[in-house]
């Protein structure tokens, strides 16, 4: 879509014509200050293009120059798809519309409607265009102040948007039948449940209806209830007054409590006369009872003087028996007395004769033991003399370890010396030739050869040849004085141990070693020939044994017959333990045979005592029977007792016929039989009254509660009820498909708008990066932007500065124009006085965006601010020529 | 000759209470009417006296107003007698509804409600057989095989109750021996309780209700014309039509929307629709767009032309085809959701079912919209 030229006429501030020519297909600038009606030029292009030509509203009107009654008119050269066409539009006097295009010409309604379809937008209301009607151009062409507004598109645009949305991801909102049907299913669920869910409208009704039916319906099965119980009563309480009164009139009842009387009085008669024999009665038993127990007594008295007389013969008997016993048990006892007497004497003896057997054996183990000892300090003796001996060398030999060990020090110190000596000292060698004459060496005669270190100065004198001395050197003096110490040490060491050389001293020290071993081994010995002694007390040592013997004389060394004293220290022991059993024999008997005699005494003296006691009972029964006797005689208690069992017997058949007279009258049941059939009749009589006022009661409430027609009612009730029931059902089960249909559309339409806003998302994304790196845009569902993003923060764009909303506002409008031209759909960009509130560097950012958009669509910038757009050199700069 | 009117199961105050309120009303009117209906016919036919036999009243306690309606219904045909018998639905309780009815009642109408012969022409005798409980297991019509009537009168028997087992499995109550007639030497034995006509035998007859009430009932709507020739001549027995409403039940099994026409021009064909009460189940498989457009007939239809359509479309299931969901839209939010719910309606269960119906609903609610958005 491309605008070339443009020429109004009569409109607003231009009553004469203007013209704007020479639109180019990018960049065009028409910088103008202010109040020379750039505006106007806008305003004036938007009202050809999409109010209608015979509009006659307050806004056409405005388009007059203040006071005139002139038919504004406006004119446009554009271009759609390659071909040009021109609008010359006349508003308010003679309103026409004219469209010329290259092959056709249009006129009146048919040229607008060849201009909507031309350019996308929607026929004006009656109240002139509108954003819903000015379609995708309106959105695109910015009029002043506008700019700013993050508004949505309006209707048309938007569709226009979406259907080119559409085009690019398949997929739509649907337009307005969807907006329809959803309003549809909203303004129907509306009548079910409210936005919580709840139930609401008809449902609410209707379930409360349902509530109100089942109601209805519990109070009239009430009412039915009541009414049946009625009838129910009213037909118990008949029957019962029919048997009363039936019962009143009965003659056979009268009878028979006139019969019950009768019964009664002769019941009453019958028992004073019971009474009176059953008195009489029991007096003749008391008489015969009496009577026989007095002839009983006498027989028991006479049974029982007889056993008393038995138990007294019985009790002698035993008395005299126990006579005998007594006496046996008194000798028994004696003869035991004297048989324990016997043995203990016995005891005495074999405790005597075992004592001196062990004696005798106590003393043939001493003299054993003594003989043992007196061996044994014979071998000490002997031991202590080779001691002797040994320790007489070991005294002789004075040099003991220590001083061997000295011995050798010093004579390897003479050694050590010497040779130090004579290692410095010339060597004098003498070798006589033989029949050589007498040659003296230091006076000492020299026979054989001589050789001979020079320790000391020395001097060979030969016979007849003369003196020759030999002085060692001074350096020998040193070592021939230690030579001399160490030969004096050693000398006085010999000399103190009194061995005349070294050799002789050291066989010494060999004799004192082997001594001193000898000394050890006996002394051993002894005290092995000298241990404790306990058969004789003796501790170890030879002192104590010494001392143990001292005062013993030693025994004569004879065999003991061991054996002798052995058998008999058994026998005597045996013969103890034989001595003891029979003492403890006779001591039991002894005991048994007292306790017997104590038992059989005391049973004397008891057996003595029964015997006087039955003697006093025998003694009592006797005088007693006698006396009774004297006072009755037995055949006067028997004749008493015959008399007696005849009256009672008379008395018996007397009482046995009152009782037969009596019988089946009880005068208290008859009494209370009569009582009752009395109350009966009483009750009858008072049932009979309350009956008749009740069945007056019912018999009114039946007619009452019939008349309503309970059953009816009920029956009624019950189908609205369950009506209503089914009604409130149905109802909810609709709200819940109803539900379930809003919540799948709202979830696809959910689904789509993220799927269809993509695009735009996509679309306008550079431009944001490039005002605001790192930000992201998003749009609503209604296209308007919602949301911008900068460094992970979300912002409501309606939040932003006015300067940010008007660029990004800006930005949308070329992203939407550049989705309409990707589809081929016709479109540019108009702004008007835009980027007002831009600072210097967003400015140069948005013209940039702006020329470089100008290389895909017309974008024509209308501005007051001409050095502002100074530096755009590839704009097209246009001027309103009058 | 002598003729009479034989009928029963008035019901008259029945509720209706599933029906809508201007049909239940009509219904209920109806009813009452048929009390005139009856009397014009009895004119017609020359019979002397009506017998009905039980149920005169739905239930035993019908309310006043349906209790003066019928009383002022019957005095107005002054000309005729009018002898009503309790049924098991009105049973002759004391202080009942009988009770009033015995002393409010004009002189042409005669309770029955007592089981004693009671003079009806000269040498007539109607033996009647009321009902005083809802349920009696004896046989209410056993004494008539003993009542004594003067000799050479003939006899007519008035009951109420079952021949056979009407339903299965119920115990039988009030059931009257079938040779009733036989062996009480009745001349005609006027049967109620069954709503369809019947014949037991050439003595013996249910005449059904007089108006219809309720589906699923063969030849109803009738009173019978009895007509006693001399003694031992078996009675003549003719229907008249009474009633005033139809009531017709069927099922319909489409397999396209246009099966709906050859029903519903069967329908029209046969009878006054508006005195028709219907009960049309539809059955079968259909695509959406035919299932609503089946239903709409229906009931933008053929339920205000009748009197009460009782429509039941559960076993009639839409198979949704593309066609459908095309037709909602070819894409979009619409037909996305259109597919969402045709994918859930292929489960089982309830959640199926709902889905379903919420794409029918989607459906027509997209139809309003077009139709809208062209108008």
């Amino acid at each position: 879509m491309l605008i070339r030229e443009v020429t109004i006429e009569n409109f607003r501030k231009f009553r004469a014509p203007v013209r704007v020519a020479g639109f180019s297909r990018g960049l065009n600038l028409v910088c103008e200050a202010n109040e020379t009606g750039k505006s106007t030029v806008l305003e004036a292009v938007r009202a050809a293009f999409f109010e209608r030509h015979g509009a006659k509203s307050e806004r056409i009107k405005s388009f007059r120059p203040h006071g005139d009654e002139v038919a504004p008119t406006v004119t446009i050269v554009f271009e759609v798809a390659g071909e040009t066409w021109t609008v010359t539009k006349q508003f308010l006097q003679h309103p026409s519309v004219s469209l010329i295009g290259p092959t056709s010409r249009h006129q009146s309604d048919e040229a607008e409607e060849k201009l909507q379809s031309l350019l996308g937008f929607a026929r004006a209301g009656n109240r002139g265009a509108d954003d819903d009607s000015r379609g995708a151009l309106g959105l695109l062409w910015v009029e002043q102040g506008q700019s700013f507004i993050l508004g949505a598109p309006g209707q048309t645009a938007r569709r226009t948007l979406e259907d080119v949305l559409a085009g690019e991801v398949g997929a739509v909102t649907g337009g307005r039948r969807t907006v329809a049907v959803v309003q549809a299913v909203e303004r129907a669920l509306t009548e079910f449940l409210t936005a919580t869910g709840k139930p609401t409208r008809r449902l609410l009704e209707a379930q409360q209806a349902a509530g109100h039916a089942e109601q209805a319906f519990n109070e009239a099965q009430a009412e039915l209830r009541q009414f049946e119980e009625v009838l129910g009563q009213l037909e118990a309480k008949r029957g019962e007054l029919r048997r009363v009164v039936r019962d009143l009139g009965d003659a056979e009842a009268t009878e028979q409590a006139n019969a019950l009387r009768a019964d009664l009085d002769r019941a009453r008669l019958a028992a004073e006369r019971l009474q009176n024999n059953q008195l009489l009665f029991e007096r003749a038993v008391g008489e015969r009872a009496r009577a026989q127990t007095q002839v009983e007594t006498r027989v028991e008295e006479r049974a029982r003087l007889e056993l008393a007389a038995i138990s007294l013969a019985q009790a002698q008997a035993k008395a005299d028996e126990h006579g005998q016993v007594l006496s046996a048990a008194k000798s028994a006892e004696t003869s035991h007395a004297q048989a324990l007497e016997q043995a203990r004497k016995a005891l005495t003896q074999a405790e005597t004769a075992r004592e001196s057997a062990v004696r005798a054996q106590l003393a043939a183990d001493r003299t054993r033991a003594l003989q043992a000892a007196f061996a044994r300090l014979d071998r000490c003796k002997a031991i202590t003399d080779a001691l002797v001996v040994q320790e007489a060398i070991i005294k002789a030999e004075a040099i003991d370890a220590g001083r061997l060990e000295r011995l050798d020090q010093l004579d390897r110190a003479v050694l050590d010396a010497r040779s130090a000596c004579e290692a410095g000292a010339a060597v004098v060698e003498v070798r006589l030739e033989p029949g050589a004459a007498e040659v003296r060496v230091d006076g000492e005669l020299l026979r054989g050869d001589l050789r001979r270190a020079a320790a000391h100065p020395l001097s060979l004198v030969i016979d007849g040849v003369g003196r020759i001395d030999v002085t060692p050197p001074a350096t020998g003096e040193a070592a021939a004085v230690r030579l001399r110490t160490a030969e004096q040490d050693l000398g006085a060491l010999l000399a103190q141990l009194g061995y005349g050389d070294v050799s002789a001293a050291r066989a010494g020290a060999r004799r004192r070693r082997e001594a001193e071993a000898e000394h050890k081994t006996l002394e051993g010995r002894l005290t092995g020939e000298c241990p404790a002694d306990s058969a004789l007390g003796l501790a170890a040592g030879l002192p104590a044994l010494r001392a143990g013997l001292a005062d013993v004389t030693r025994p004569a060394p004879k065999e003991a017959d061991d054996a002798a004293l052995k058998a008999g220290a058994l026998a005597a022991d045996a013969d103890l333990q034989a001595a003891r059993a029979a003492e403890k024999a006779a001591l039991g008997r002894r005991d048994g045979s007292a306790e017997a005699l104590q038992a059989a005494q005391l049973a004397e003296v008891r057996l003595a005592g029964l015997l006087d006691a039955a003697k006093t009972h025998h003694d009592r029964m006797t005088s007693e029977l006698t006396a009774a006797e004297q006072q009755a005689s037995d055949e006067a208690l028997g004749e008493a007792l015959r008399q007696a069992s005849a009256a009672e017997a008379l008395a018996n058949d007397a009482l046995t016929a009152a009782q037969r007279a009596a019988e089946g009258l009880d005068p208290t049941v008859l009494a209370r039989r009569l009582e009752t059939t009395e109350r009966r009749r009483q009750s009858l009589f008072d049932a009979q009254l309350e009956l008749a006022q009740t069945l007056a009661r019912l018999e009114e409430q039946a007619k009452t509660l019939g008349a309503a027609g309970p059953a009816a009612r009920a029956q009624a009730a019950q189908e609205a009820a369950d009506l209503a029931r089914t009604n409130a059902a149905r109802l909810a089960e609709e709200a819940v498909v109803l539900q379930l249909l809003k919540t799948t559309i709202d979830t696809a339409q959910a689904e789509a708008s993220r799927r269809y806003l993509a695009p735009i998302t996509e679309r306008v994304a550079p431009y944001i990066r490039r005002l605001l790196p790192t930000a992201s845009l998003a749009f609503g569902e209604d296209l308007r932007p919602s949301r911008l993003t900068r460094g992970g923060l979300e912002e409501a764009a309606d939040d932003l500065s006015k300067g940010t909303q008007e660029q990004i506002a800006v930005l949308t409008r070329l992203a939407f124009a550049d989705l309409l031209l990707a589809r081929g759909k016709p479109a540019s960009l108009v702004l008007d006085d835009a980027l007002v509130f831009a600072d210097d560097d967003r400015f140069e950012t948005m013209t940039e965006i702006l020329t470089e958009a100008a290389s895909r669509m017309q974008v024509i910038v209308l501005s007051c601010r001409t050095s502002a757009y100074r530096h755009v050199v590839e704009a097209t700069r246009l001027t309103l020529e009058r | 000759m002598t003729r009479f009117i034989h009928t029963s199961d008035w019901q008259l105050g029945k509720p209706f209470g599933k029906a809508p309120d201007d049909a239940r009303i009509a219904l209920q009117e109806a009813r009452l009417d048929a009390i005139g209906t009856l009397a014009a016919a009895a004119r017609t036919h020359g019979a002397a006296f009506v017998l009905v036999a039980g149920d005169v009243f739905d239930s035993a306690e019908p309310g006043d107003r349906v209790f003066r309606q019928a009383l002022s219904r019957m005095s107005s045909a002054a000309d005729l007698r009018w002898i009503l018998l309790p049924g098991n639905h009105d049973p002759a309780r004391p202080d009942g509804l009988w009770s009033r009815l015995a002393a409010e009642a004009p002189q042409n109408v005669v309770a029955a409600t007592e089981p004693t012969p009671l003079a009806l022409l000269s040498d007539f005798y109607l033996l009647p057989a009321p009902l005083a409980f809802k349920r009696t297991v004896h046989d209410p019509t056993a004494w008539f095989d003993t009542a004594e009537t003067p000799p050479g009168a003939r006899r007519l028997g008035l009951a109420h109750g079952s021949i056979q087992d009407f339903g299965v499995g119920e115990t039988a109550t009030n059931q009257i021996a079938p040779d009733r007639a036989r062996r009480a030497g009745l001349d005609y034995l006027a049967l109620g309780d069954w709503h369809s006509r019947r014949q037991i035998d050439a003595r013996t007859a249910y005449c059904g209700t007089p108006e219809p009430d309720d589906f699923g009932r063969e030849a109803s709507g009738e009173a019978l014309l009895v007509e006693l020739a001399s003694p031992g001549e078996a009675p003549r027995i003719t229907p008249v039509p009474i009633g005033r409403y139809q009531w017709i039940t069927d099922t319909w099994t489409l397999s396209a929307a246009a099966d709906l026409d050859a029903p519903l021009a069967a329908l029209s064909a046969g009878q006054d629709l508006k005195h028709l009460v219907a009960r049309i189940k539809l059955a079968g498989l259909l695509t959406l767009g035919e299932r609503v457009a089946v239903r709409e007939r229906l009931e933008a239809g053929l339920a205000h032309e009748v009197r009460w359509l009782d429509l039941s479309l559960t076993d009639l299931f839409a198979r949704p085809t593309d066609n459908d969901l095309a037709e909602i839209d070819a894409q979009g939010v619409l037909r996305e959701a259109a597919e969402r719910l045709r994918a859930l309606a292929g489960e089982p269960g309830e959640q199926g079912l709902r889905a379903m119906a919420a794409l029918e609903r989607l459906y027509v609610e997209h139809q309003r919209a077009q139709r809208i958005g062209a108008a």
